[in-house]
């Protein structure tokens, strides 16, 4: 596996159909170094692309290649340098905020010392020092979304998927979070998906519309937002998307 | 609303339906677990008595001895059927001849009672009269003088006596008291409590109206599992329509001075029940309505339930004696209180054991559910941060840096035992093991010789030991001696070479095939797939499978983890299965002795006709029974992948594992065939290979598919 600013992720003629509903048509994208905010409104694909990427769900045809080789021959390898932090995921509500992390660090197979350390670290990052030893089951939607992103850190991951990390976070903790990516993506590729606009618009180096799963559009926020004429994502948005 | 919710909603009916049906199945089984056929049993039973009943308590008595003898005499002259049904007469009588004995003398028991009391009187240490000792002596002769006069009839005994056979009832009658209070501190768990605390009726009213409602479910409880098992066994027995009989006329209730008939016993006791059951359900309410952190509520109810339980250990003679009476087990097993007579001192006073626990057990429910009102009404349902809960909180998070470490096998055992309450599940068949009898053999009045001679000659059979066996014979004097050498001699005679004189009786009663393997096995296949059941779909009612696949071990590793587990759980529930039942069937039969003794030599044992010693054999049986075991829970793993929520789990491998095998245990073919109870009996398909393999074949599918499941979404 390399490091740092060479590694890629090449996405080719990806395809996923539900049934008889295309939820991924002909997808294809390379992604290196750098922050991508991935644009759509519900069911263009965005977490079933997200999804494919992980290996959750079966893909109809298509590559997903990383440094040249493909993630299903790559297999635990690949999904060792992967951080997820999945749409609506679940956590243990009987574990407290420490436990669930470390459960997550011994899946992931980081050495346990490393694990301790990097734990304590991610915990301040994400503002939940104070709470760790408390049961998941009584934090609030913020606090667990904290601790989901937390566990997606763990392991210096060099591909980084968020799909909405900031919902139900609080101003304050949006705008921690928005920097901390900004800073993760100097030598990772982080992928972003999230509701609200404005977050991708200061964070992310590359945008991707997608409608009905395929990518309609891609470019820098400021190219896009001069392409409509715009003042911001939302023009852009409404633009190519508005009809959705 | 609240009444309707609790005592009329799914949980508490269907927990009821269910535990009828369990406490049914246990009694009548239990019942014909001691012998063959039941009914015939019963049937003879029946007509002994009927045989007897126009015979006067002396005459009937004569006849069983004179009935006893005669067998005696068979059995020295070797015309002794070896039949079934003679045997089973032969215990019946010996039974009833025990009832008769105790008819006639009654009467001469209650004089002896008065001259005793007289005779103590008269002794120095009972003289004064200002003494506990002399205040009793007077005390038991009065109890007892109101019963003189009291008719005593004969019956059908066993029509209430067999009420008493097993504490089943008395164990499961706990669990919907525990669903009950479970269902009112719901709304805690659902974060609705803030919410019915501030509306008009959600403090004390309620508190008040929730009271009843657990009395009410303790009386419906206690009607449907204790009432319905006294109807059942009056009505196996034959003895509904005794109810006027006199108490003391069953040998049970001997010692007991209260003068009332068995009907009025009958509803004397299930009152006691009520009481005694509401009670408990006040004591468990009260701690988790105190303790707002379940786990630390499960632990303080540990610690009252061990100290409650250390209580009935206290020695009558002891200052502290009155807390061995009014204590929680005393009034969930309440029989023992009732039926031993014993005065215990209370400021010098004699006052009965039984006296104490029914007078208090009203006043303690009374202060309890005043208790439980104070604190609906005065505790809030957010706590503030006092200086002993922040320290608390410090402790915690101390412990949570310490404690949340561990390997990954590690934190899915924890996973499984403490937050998918596996811990209590092995618990509660802890507490069940304790309740198991003991396999049984054909016994024989010959055995006891039989035993010691086998003892005295264990070995390989040779030409020396048959000579000095032939020895024992002619200088043998006692009937059952003569027996029991004759036997030994013929199947000496039939021997393979290479047979061993075995000390026999363990290994009898674990090849015979009975009941009692059954109820074995249905219970290690229930307890298992309680346990395991969750073991994957707790991922999925969690939400959590999409994150746990993305990371590297997510998949492999964590079913590899996960079957390590199933094994693990698998082991213990073998060990503490079987291996109490080798503890329970050595203290009773001895050692398993001779190990290295061929097979052939058991020769009331023909179940197989395979070269191997004795003690392959053992390791043969229980090597077949956990894997067995582990086929079964890779089963429960298997469809415990395929479910979203772990109670489906749990449904799904109770309808697929655990119904078809309980079917089985009641007798149904149907049911043998398509579960795993006969195979984990293994005496039951012992020479047969074929229903191993097919297991196999099974084991690796239920594999495949969990492992199919544990891939990909």
């Amino acid at each position: 596996m390399k490091n740092g600013a060479n590694m890629k992720l090449q996405i080719c003629q990806l395809c996923k159909k539900y049934g008889s509903k295309v939820a991924l048509d002909h997808f294809s994208f390379d992604f290196e170094c750098g922050v991508y905010g991935i644009i759509g409104a519900n069911g263009a694909g965005k977490t079933t692309l997200m999804n494919l990427i992980t290996d959750n769900v079966k893909r109809d045809s298509g590559q997903i290649l990383w440094d040249g080789r493909d993630i299903l021959d790559l297999g635990k390898k690949f999904r060792a340098v992967v951080g997820y932090m999945p749409q609506q995921s679940g956590v243990y509500g009987e574990y407290s905020a420490r436990e669930f992390l470390r459960y997550i660090a011994e899946l992931k197979e980081i050495p346990r010392k490393k694990a301790k350390g990097q734990i304590e670290e991610l915990l301040n990052i994400v503002n939940l020092k104070e709470v760790a030893h408390k049961k998941l089951g009584g934090f609030s939607g913020g606090m667990k979304q904290r601790v989901l992103l937390a566990q997606a850190l763990l392991g210096e991951p060099k591909l980084l998927i968020l799909d909405e990390p900031t919902a139900g976070l609080d101003p304050k903790e949006r705008l921690r979070l928005r920097n901390y990516i900004i800073e993760l993506s100097k030598d990772r590729i982080v992928f972003l998906t999230t509701h609200i606009i404005s977050d991708i618009e200061s964070t992310a180096n590359e945008i991707l519309l997608m409608k009905n799963g395929q990518l309609i559009k891609h470019g820098a926020p400021q190219a896009l937002i001069a392409e409509v004429c715009g003042k911001n994502l939302d023009d852009v948005y409404m633009a190519y998307l508005g009809d959705d | 609303m609240e009444c309707k919710r609790i005592l009329l909603g799914k949980p508490f009916v269907l927990l009821l339906v269910a535990l009828l049906l369990v406490n049914t199945y246990f009694f009548v089984y239990q019942n014909r677990d001691e012998e063959t056929d039941f009914f015939y049993y019963r049937d003879t039973y029946d007509a002994v008595l009927t045989q007897l009943s126009d015979l006067s308590f002396e005459e009937a008595l004569a006849w069983c001895e004179e009935f006893e003898e005669e067998t005696n005499q068979q059995w020295i002259e070797g015309t002794w059927d070896f039949s079934q049904e003679s045997a089973i007469k032969r215990m019946i009588v010996q039974q009833v001849e025990e009832q008769y004995a105790h008819l006639v003398g009654y009467e001469e028991y209650l004089e002896n009672i008065q001259k005793n009391a007289k005779k103590l009187q008269g002794v120095s240490l009972f003289a004064d009269n200002s003494s506990f000792a002399y205040k009793n002596t007077v005390k038991t002769a009065e109890d007892f003088a109101s019963l003189s006069g009291v008719s005593v009839t004969a019956g059908h005994d066993l029509a209430v006596t067999g009420v008493f056979a097993d504490a089943w009832t008395e164990i499961i009658s706990l669990i919907p008291i525990f669903l009950v209070c479970g269902l009112f501190l719901q709304e805690r768990r659902k974060g609705l409590h803030v919410l019915v605390n501030a509306t008009p009726m959600g403090r004390g009213k309620l508190a008040v109206k929730r009271i009843g409602i657990l009395f009410l479910a303790s009386a419906i409880t206690v009607l449907v599992l204790f009432g319905s098992k006294i109807f059942l066994n009056g009505y196996l027995y034959r003895g509904l329509g005794e109810w006027g009989r006199t108490l003391q006329s069953i040998p049970m209730f001997y010692n007991v001075p209260y003068s009332m008939t068995v009907g009025k016993f009958w509803l004397w006791y299930l009152a006691v029940k009520i009481v005694g059951l509401f009670f408990a359900g006040l004591v468990l309410w009260l701690i988790q309505a105190l303790i707002s952190n379940i786990s630390a509520a499960v632990g303080v109810l540990g610690v009252v339930a061990g100290v409650e339980f250390a209580f009935t250990a206290i020695p009558s003679s002891s200052f502290f004696a009155p807390l061995r009476y009014v204590n929680l087990f005393s009034y969930i097993n309440y029989q023992p209180v009732f039926t031993r007579y014993l005065n215990l001192s209370v400021f010098g006073n004699p006052v009965s054991g039984n006296a104490i626990a029914c007078i208090l057990l009203p006043i303690l429910c009374c202060i309890l559910a005043l208790l439980l009102v104070l604190v609906s009404k005065k505790k809030y349902p957010i706590g503030g941060k006092r200086r002993s809960f922040q320290k608390w909180e410090r402790f915690k998070a101390k412990a949570d840096r310490t404690f949340s470490g561990g390997g990954l096998f590690v934190k899915e055992a924890k996973k499984l035992l403490f937050y998918r309450r596996g811990i209590l599940v092995l618990l509660i068949l802890i507490l069940l093991l304790t309740q198991f009898g003991i396999p049984y053999r054909d016994e024989m009045s010959s055995d006891l010789y039989q035993a010691y001679y086998q003892e005295k000659y264990a070995g390989p059979i040779t030409e020396d030991t048959v000579k000095a066996l032939q020895e024992e014979l002619t200088t043998a004097t006692e009937s059952e001696q003569i027996s029991a050498l004759t036997q030994m001699l013929s199947e000496i005679s039939r021997a393979k070479d290479g047979d061993w004189i075995v000390p026999s009786e363990p290994y009898e009663a674990l090849f015979t095939v009975q009941q009692y393997h059954y109820t074995v096995a249905l219970t290690a296949l229930l307890f298992l797939s309680l346990l395991v059941s969750p073991i994957a779909s707790q991922e999925r009612q969690a939400e959590t499978v999409t994150l746990l696949y993305s990371t590297s071990g997510g998949r492999r590793r964590l079913w590899l983890m996960k079957q390590a587990l199933i094994f693990s759980a698998t082991l213990v529930v073998w060990f503490l299965v079987y291996g109490s039942e080798l503890l329970r069937l050595t203290d009773f039969y001895g050692n398993f002795t001779c190990l290295a003794a061929p097979l052939s030599s058991l020769a009331r044992v023909s179940l197989y006709d395979w070269n191997i010693s004795l003690g392959q054999t053992l390791v043969l049986l229980y090597a077949l029974r956990l894997s067995v075991l582990w086929t079964a829970a890779q089963f429960c793993f298997a469809l415990s992948s395929v479910c979203k929520k772990n109670s489906n789990a749990v449904i799904l491998n109770c309808s697929i594992l655990i119904l078809p095998a309980a079917l089985g245990a009641i007798g149904s073919s149907i049911g043998s065939c398509l579960s795993m109870l006969l195979p984990l009996t293994v005496i039951d398909l012992a020479p047969a290979i074929f229903p191993y393999l097919f297991l196999f074949v099974i084991f690796i599918a239920a594999a495949a598919l969990s492992r199919c499941f544990c891939k990909i979404k």
